[in-house]
């Protein structure tokens, strides 16, 4: 599903945020990215959604050639990945129902058809939250965000998921929870790669490690 | 059907923008207004001018003298000749009496003169009137010179001065024009390409999101452009009415000295193809001016890292 070989990634012309990165993450797996703060795991993720190019190397997601990919393309890419940050990046002046609406309205739905609210509803009760669904996002709490901003990114049923320190703003009760919802997204068969330094989380899920340090991978 | 609804959905977001922002938006239509309100004030100028100098310009014809006693076949070759001509709007031939009774009839009184003459000595002519505005006097010269070499002419006259005098200055009219014009076009494209500027930055973290979720760039754009769209139209459009308001009070007034001025009576409004064309590059404007900052904005944002 996502493939990369000896990449690198550099900023400012001589600062290398990622070196010779090579990894393969099959179609359905579940892998963490760790390493301490600035060891390149956001850098890495903005590789996969085209946030950023590669600058030697060759990356592959879903079969695409990200090197060759035009910039037209990037949406279309991007619809087959769900992302979520730290900060939820949710529309403040709309509620969390809209908030979701508006991820499929953007890939081209007609938020007024009954089965795309229908859809979002799902999303958002899959989420717990369909009881809050007129609430706005700055009403709700932290965890309360970042399962809206999950149930955006599952809305549109993509390959992968791609989370960037999710449980960040957390507690680690909420931190499970949250992690429970990317784990049952995997069972339902969508690829995962979560970001973060969180030891609890990595240690309660045996799953694939990638671990960075300066840019480098030290063991995969 | 998806094309409908992206396009109703611009229209949405542009006027929840417009609300958003009312006090930028009012600045950049007024800005649109005031611009052109001043090349609709030229643009009359030019139109009524041209008016004037086309009327002129119907009294001045080449006139043909022909020598005497001319055989019919010459005369068939210099109406062919002319005839021939695509831009020669009509001739008609004055015979030698014609001209003469003409003559008698402008000296009137005096035309007492003429009975001791046994022989006539005015020519025969040629009245020669070209199609549309005459703007181009080096067409009636040339036309002159072709027409000077055949058999059977005497001579050729036309009011060359005139004319060119006039070219000279609705040549110079246009050009001011069009100058005014391309500075404006600049000036405004300036105007709404930072106003849309603007725009983009208070929506920036609702783009970021749009990026992130696989928004098309036509996706993203589609509010932007109809904003600046409507902000050129309701500018012309606004303009057009202050034009016309202008018009009615003022001009109304000097339609009679200008009449006396001119030997022509009538001021015209800006002509409907000229508003049209108005309207359309107010469209335009506003269109070119939001694709410069939003082709900007996407370029450089990126899906920010806010951590
Ligand atoms: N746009 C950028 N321009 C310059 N340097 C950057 C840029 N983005 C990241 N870096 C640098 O690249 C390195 C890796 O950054 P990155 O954000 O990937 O680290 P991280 O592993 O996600 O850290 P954290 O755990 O703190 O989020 C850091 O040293 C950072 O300063
Ligand atoms: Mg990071």
């Amino acid at each position: 599903m996502i493939h990369m070989y000896h990449v690198h990634k550099i900023y400012d012309r001589d600062f290398q945020a990622l070196r010779d990165i090579t990894l393969n993450i099959e179609k359905g797996e579940f892998v963490f990215i760790t390493g301490p703060s600035g060891a390149g795991k956001t850098t890495l993720l903005r590789l996969i959604f085209r946030g950023e190019k590669v600058d030697r190397g060759q990356i592959l997601v879903k079969g695409k050639n990200l090197i060759k990919i035009k910039d037209p393309e990037i949406p279309y890419l991007r619809r087959h990945i769900g992302i979520i940050f730290q900060d939820f990046k949710l529309l403040p002046k709309q509620t969390i129902f809209e908030n979701i609406l508006f991820a499929e309205e953007v890939i081209g739905l007609n938020r007024k058809d009954i089965n795309i609210k229908k859809r979002a509803w799902e999303v958002l009760s899959y989420v717990g939250l369909s009881h809050k669904k007129d609430s706005f996002p700055l009403r709700l709490s932290g965890g309360e965000q970042q399962r809206v901003a999950i149930a955006r990114a599952l809305v549109n049923k993509p390959a992968i998921l791609l989370a960037d320190e999710p449980t960040g703003n957390l507690d680690s009760d909420m931190a499970m929870e949250i992690l429970e919802l990317f784990e049952d997204a995997n069972v339902k068969g969508a690829t995962v790669v979560l970001a973060t330094h969180n030891r609890e989380l990595i240690n309660r899920l045996r799953h694939r490690e990638i671990r960075l340090n300066r840019g480098k991978i030290l063991n995969s | 059907m998806i094309l409908l609804r992206y396009i109703s959905r611009s229209f949405r977001e542009a006027i929840v923008s417009i609300k958003n922002n009312r006090g930028i938006n009012l600045i950049t239509i007024g800005t649109f207004t005031i611009s052109m309100t001043i090349m609709g004030g030229f643009l009359i100028v030019y139109v009524n001018f041209n008016a004037v100098i086309n009327k002129w310009s119907e009294r001045v014809q080449l006139v043909i003298y022909l020598k005497d006693d001319l055989p019919i076949k010459d005369l068939d070759e210099i109406k062919k000749k002319i005839f021939s001509d695509s831009r020669v709007e009509k001739y008609t031939y004055i015979s030698k009496d014609e001209a003469l009774r003409a003559f008698r009839k402008r000296l009137k009184d005096n035309s007492g003169i003429l009975d001791g003459l046994d022989t006539n000595p005015l020519p025969a002519s040629f009245i020669v009137t070209l199609k549309d505005d005459l703007m181009e006097s080096d067409y009636l010269k040339r036309l002159a010179k072709r027409i000077e070499g055949l058999k059977g002419i005497e001579d050729t006259e036309f009011g060359e001065g005139w004319i060119e005098r006039f070219e000279t200055v609705t040549l110079f009219l246009r050009f001011v024009i069009i100058a005014i014009g391309g500075l404006l076009t600049i000036g405004l494209i300036f105007v709404t390409s930072n106003t849309i500027r603007l725009s983009l930055y208070s929506r920036q973290d609702e783009i970021e999101i749009m990026k992130l979720v696989g928004a098309t760039n036509w996706f993203i754009r589609g509010p932007f452009m109809i904003e600046a769209m409507i902000q050129g139209l309701l500018g012309v459009l606004l303009s057009l009415v202050l034009l016309f308001i202008i018009y009615r009070l003022i001009l109304f007034r000097f339609e009679y000295s200008v009449a006396i001025l001119t030997g022509f009576a009538h001021i015209s409004f800006i002509p409907i193809e000229m508003t049209t064309c108005m309207i359309l590059a107010g469209i335009i404007i506003g269109c070119t001016g939001s694709m410069i900052s939003v082709g900007r904005f996407l370029k450089c944002s990126t899906i920010s890292k806010s951590y």
